[in-house]
């Protein structure tokens, strides 16, 4: 994660909206020509934003190792569907590879939501964001914090991992990996208590908290199309649905 | 800092800490979380996602710590920073369900230590229960909406969650609270 990470800066309001758009076709969609088309939506989207797609290929390859695992669940507990073979105990039904290429595409539109929610949305447009909802600016602003400090303790830990490493602590093998978690989380652990302090008192000594109103350089400005988006946005989580929940559509 | 709302670890019936100092800490403890998960996921990933074994007991240690450390409604910030964080950054397909799955986790978690000293094992042990059950109540909930798991193995993927993240959590949390505790930067 970059510290400049904004790739296709849009209203918080409209990549928030965006992304839970994405969550109801997610959840809405039952049928796997409909989810993998918004899957490919999403990552054409991405490429037309100019989005670090090597993030994408890394989350889609995580997934197709979740899809592997899915598949073999699948085959051993789906009881769904025509039996198409058994072998001893176990059954194998026609549903289970379907069912797991679901899962694996519902999956996948969740990562790629988040992702351009992500390069989509500054640090100071979500706490303005929030800021509109009525929460109190102590609160709004730790969504915006979260993002500010995302890539700085990144940067953290990978600085410990590679010190780790530079001391011999292998991570190559599940069995090593275990075995590192302690090594690495521990320090940082410890560096993140430090930095928190560290911040704390410099909020409070720039009167951080301090009234109970404060003001803004910054405004939201939604521009047109956003509107239109939205609109279309809106009208499309509220047609998946009435096609999920009533008998609308088979 | 204001000095009169930094409680101690082991200060009894308070619940709330609203200082800056646990605010910051909650959305730094949140980060930090999603990041060490990074490693848990993918041990997980190459041994069953559906188990969550490592993952469960990373969750439960933040999420016990942090509502012992920073008190709620830091926990609940961590957690939902932490589900957030998750959902942005497509670092799991179950990050919609951890936000209830972390908020209600480390309430129970809250909830269940306000009645103890928590100097002993078996307080920790209760809270961790309490946390673990609640969380992967909704955690179980998303294995099914979102990964299509059928009932039977949903629930057992889950039973086997709450069993190792208690007993992990537990083991975990009790000195590391304490090692926090005498840091002093808490």
């Amino acid at each position: 994660m970059e510290t400049n990470h904004v790739r296709f800066a849009v209203d918080p309001r409209t990549a928030t909206i965006f992304l839970l758009t994405c969550i109801v076709l997610a959840f809405s969609g039952k049928s796997i020509p409909f989810l993998a088309i918004v899957s490919l939506g999403l990552l054409f989207l991405a490429v037309v934003q100019g989005q670090p797609l090597d993030l994408f290929a890394k989350a889609t390859l995580l997934m197709v190792l979740v899809l592997i695992q899915l598949i073999i669940i699948q085959l051993i507990f789906c009881r769904e569907g025509n039996l198409v073979g058994q072998w001893g105990v176990l059954r194998i039904y026609d549903q289970a590879i379907p069912f797991a290429v679901i899962g694996f595409l519902r999956g996948l539109i969740m990562v790629f939501a988040g992702l351009h929610f992500y390069f989509s949305t500054t640090p100071g447009g979500l706490n303005l964001m929030l800021l509109k909802t009525g929460l109190p600016y102590r609160y709004a602003m730790l969504a915006g914090l979260s993002l500010r400090f995302l890539p700085v303790m990144a940067s953290e830990f990978l600085s410990i991992m590679a010190s780790q490493r530079a001391r011999g602590v292998a991570l190559y093998t599940v069995r090593e990996k275990i075995k590192g978690v302690f090594p690495i989380a521990l320090p940082l652990l410890y560096r993140s208590l430090r930095r928190a302090t560290d911040t704390a008192l410099a909020m409070e000594m720039r009167g951080f908290g301090k009234g109970k109103e404060r003001t803004f350089l910054d405004e939201l400005h939604m521009k047109g199309w956003e509107k239109g988006a939205i609109a279309l946005m809106a009208v499309a989580m509220v047609a998946a649905v009435l096609l999920r929940f009533l008998p609308l559509g088979s | 800092m204001n000095q009169e709302a930094v409680p101690q670890i082991n200060e009894k019936k308070k619940f709330w800490r609203t200082d800056t100092k646990a605010l910051v800490g909650a959305v730094v403890m949140g980060i930090v979380f999603v990041l060490v998960q990074q490693l848990t996921v993918r041990i997980d990933t190459l041994l069953d996602p559906s188990l969550n074994l490592f993952n469960g007991i990373t969750w439960a240690v933040f999420t016990g710590l942090i509502a012992l450390v920073y008190r709620q409604p830091a926990g609940l910030i961590t957690g939902e920073i932490q589900a957030f964080v998750c959902l942005i950054s497509g670092a799991s397909p179950l990050a919609p369900f951890f936000i209830l799955a972390n908020g209600l986790g480390s309430l129970a978690y809250s909830a269940v230590a306000q009645q103890f000293s928590m100097e002993r094992w078996g307080h920790h042990f209760l809270a961790m229960l309490a946390c673990n059950f609640v969380g992967n109540i909704f955690v179980s909930i998303g294995l099914m909406v979102v990964l299509k798991l059928t009932l039977v193995p949903a629930i057992l993927a889950s039973l086997l969650t709450i069993a190792v993240g208690t007993v992990g959590g537990t083991i975990i949390v009790k000195p590391l609270a304490g090692v926090v505790k005498n840091s002093g930067l808490v």
